[in-house]
């Protein structure tokens, strides 16, 4: 994934961090820890090349492994933060709170809490299913469907993400029906075109078939552009899995 | 750890989840940028500690992340707000603006007058 910094003072304080880490926290956070700082030395030593001085100094701003892991810890259980005050207390005597008084608008949103990315998952799931079903049309139709509308409400891809996603998922279905409806007639038009030319004076006086010499190449071409998007789809499909994690 | 030093940790430690919040409310933020405009603002000791808080926030469902090419290297992982951190946030500004009312307005001296 990333570079690991070469500078010796980052792997070594890396290395501290790892053996903290994973003595102390889940596997999952000691993971993401290590790879959030990894990021961060590398980021700030421009991948290890930085001068001794701002090494150390990078290292010095992020406190000590023991510092780091403390905060992970004390994070676990919602530690940190402090819950949601309201100060709509004693505020009645002497206007001393007033300012807080018209507290607790409906700013609650309506939806409820979306800890984990079910509707970009669902997008995926139905978009990748319907093509594969692609021909059962009375299970792919309204599996994709349902994918599109998941992938119309999925918040966790944006910019660059979100335009491959409708580009390469969302379009899965039509883009498998359509190569097969153009596959079927390149194969019409592949098969020899035969004409007729009646003369006047009655009776068929040739019969000319003719190779459309076109057509390889435009099956070639349909071919290569038909890998390309499965290619194009696949790595898409990776990238957005990546992103939810 | 002196008593003021101590009071201002205390401080810090209150408002720094609802300032990530904030830094993130306009645009996604790379995880480096924000940690050095917390440091910057003197909201952070050691920076490192910034990570977990980033990670509960993403577990709790208050911010998402996106991947975005980096100019060099790798993808980067950016922080962006969810409309449950958008709602945390505004709740935290209302409370905030009381909260700061009613100490200046202690601590200055003005509530005896």
């Amino acid at each position: 994934m990333m570079t690991v910094s070469s500078h010796p003072l980052v792997h070594e304080y890396l290395s501290r961090l790892h053996a903290t880490a994973v003595a102390a926290l889940p596997k999952g956070q000691a993971e993401d820890l290590l790879a959030d700082i990894t990021e961060h030395l590398d980021t700030a030593t421009d991948g290890g090349t930085a001068d001794e001085a701002t090494v150390r100094s990078a290292i010095d701003r992020l406190g000590s492994p023991d510092e780091v892991v403390a905060a992970a810890l004390g994070s676990a259980s919602g530690g940190v933060g402090i819950p949601p005050m309201s100060y709509a207390g004693p505020g009645t005597s002497g206007g001393l709170l007033a300012p807080a008084g018209p507290l607790a608008p409906p700013t609650q949103p309506t939806q409820p809490a979306r800890p984990t990315h079910r509707i970009e998952q669902a997008a995926l799931i139905l978009l990748v299913a319907a093509e594969l079903i692609a021909l059962f049309l009375p299970l792919s139709a309204p599996l994709w469907v349902a994918g599109l509308v998941c992938l119309a409400l999925a918040t966790a891809w944006q910019g660059r993400d979100r335009v491959l996603a409708w580009a390469f998922v969302a379009t899965g279905l039509p883009v498998f029906l359509g190569s097969l409806v153009g596959a079927g007639l390149l194969a019409t038009m592949v098969s020899s075109v035969c004409t007729s030319t009646s003369v006047p004076g009655g009776g068929v006086a040739e019969t000319t078939c003719t190779q459309n010499s076109g057509t390889p190449w435009v099956g070639v071409v349909v071919v290569v552009l038909a890998l390309s998007y499965v290619v194009a789809q696949i790595a898409t499909l990776r990238r957005l899995t990546r992103a939810l994690h | 750890m002196d008593s003021s030093s101590n009071v201002v940790a205390q401080l810090r430690r209150g408002v720094l989840e609802h300032c990530v919040l904030a830094l993130t409310e306009h645009e996604a933020r790379y995880a480096y940028d924000l940690v050095n405009d917390l440091a910057a603002a003197g909201l952070v000791a050691s920076e490192g500690t910034v990570y977990p808080l980033l990670s509960r926030l993403r577990r709790d469902g208050l911010v998402d992340t996106v991947w975005r090419e980096s100019p060099s290297g790798p993808p980067r992982r950016y922080y962006t707000l969810t409309p449950q951190g958008r709602a945390s946030l505004e709740a935290f500004r209302q409370s905030w603006r009381g909260f700061r009312e009613s100490v200046d307005h202690i601590v200055d001296g003005k509530a005896r007058s």
